[in-house]
């Protein structure tokens, strides 16, 4: 039995040990245990700091901090280190400019996991903290919540696509890593001399099949601007002050590979289309 | 600092990196459809996205084409990520 806190107050209830007192937490560390940090990123420049307070078996409380650079082409980043024997009484991760739906991360309590490939051959431990940093949030542990990769709000991005050829189609692809939800999709078309009654389709695919086929509800002859919109909640239109809209179902998810393009009836050698410019909702792959 | 490039597989044209910092993974549209109605991909079609092997290790780009030249700066034969992707890889393979 250990000694206890003498308190000021004589008639006091409830005593606390101090001597060969249980551990506050139940994670334990022995010497082969390591702590893995997964992490997939798409904001530029960014460090994730991983610190963790150690209860040593002396009694002192030792901090470690862990710095770590992913790059930001959402390949999944791996780091594992050693930890000193003792308790964990607290994990935090932390990053620098990033958004919610940019920087992923998970810490696992593991043995002999090899860093370079995800999910790998090895022991998982306890999954201590997962979720998305930001500038403005951090993970925790314990305490803190498990996370899934589209659990919350993404990052609402702007994003400018690729300028086609003339007389070639737009097609955007989502990145492998990321989860798109379209907002909106707007492009100009420009019909070149030949006489021609060009229907612009918008399509959605999973890089093969078709999802889903939103046709212009007219012609487009010869020598003719077109700009389209599609955008959700919107009424469609043909032709209002020189902009057509198609209508866009509500929510729609994009995996990685999937495209979202142009396949134009009567397409000619010199119809040019503009770079699209459009808004998505993203978030890392799960 | 964006830089435009020109893929030299479609001709298309397209910023790397986007206004908000983020890459831009350019990958082909497929070739105009034939006279039988069929999209088909084009053969030497680009495609910047990641590939990965079968035990989930990252290999480079998935296709490189007829590679891009940028038309902003003549003196980078590449967007930057990729060229770092490369030399990472390379010391991957050196190491």
């Amino acid at each position: 039995m250990g000694d206890s806190v003498i308190s000021a107050r004589p008639n006091r209830l409830i005593t606390l040990g101090v001597q060969d007192a249980a551990p506050p937490t139940d994670s334990y560390i022995s010497q082969d245990d390591q702590l893995f940090t997964h992490v997939i990123n798409s904001a530029p420049g960014i460090s994730v700091i991983i610190t963790v307070r150690l209860l040593l078996p002396d009694g002192r409380i030792n901090t470690n901090q862990f710095q770590y650079f992913p790059n930001s082409t959402r390949a999944p980043f791996q780091a594992s280190q050693f930890l000193a024997e003792g308790f964990i009484l607290s994990v935090t991760a932390t990053a620098g400019a990033s958004n919610i739906g940019q920087t992923w991360v998970n810490c696992t309590l593991s043995r002999n996991l090899p860093v370079g490939t995800f999910p790998a051959t090895g022991a998982y431990g306890e999954i201590l903290l997962q979720g998305y940093l930001s500038g403005n949030n951090c993970l925790t542990w314990p305490r803190g919540q498990i996370q899934g990769t589209i659990s919350q709000q993404g990052w609402i991005r702007s994003i400018t696509g690729t300028l086609p050829a003339a007389g070639a189609e737009i097609s955007e692809t989502v990145p492998v890593g990321a989860i798109w939800s379209l907002k909106s999709f707007l492009f100009t078309f420009t019909t070149g001399a030949a006489v021609a009654n060009r229907v612009p389709h918008l399509i959605i695919d999973d890089g093969t099949n078709q999802l889903l086929n939103l046709a212009y509800a007219s012609t487009i002859a010869a020598s003719l601007t077109t700009q389209i919109l599609t955008a959700l909640g919107i009424t469609p239109i043909v032709v209002s002050d020189g902009v057509a809209r198609l209508n866009t179902p509500t929510n729609i998810l994009l995996s990685a590979g999937w495209r979202i393009r142009t396949l134009t009836t009567a397409l000619q050698a010199a119809d040019q289309y503009t770079a699209p410019q459009y808004e998505v909702e993203e978030w890392i792959a799960g | 600092m964006i830089q435009v490039f020109r893929c030299e597989s479609c001709k298309g044209l397209y910023r790397s990196p986007q206004a908000d910092g983020t890459i831009y993974h350019h990958a082909c549209p497929p070739l105009p459809p034939d006279k039988k109605g069929r999209e088909l991909p084009r053969p030497d079609r680009r495609d910047e996205n990641l590939a990965f092997n079968a035990a989930g290790r990252l290999t480079g780009l998935k296709r490189e084409g007829k590679g891009v030249t940028c038309v902003s700066d003549k003196k980078l034969a590449e967007p930057g990520w990729i060229s770092d992707l490369k030399r990472e890889l390379k010391k991957r393979e050196d190491g």
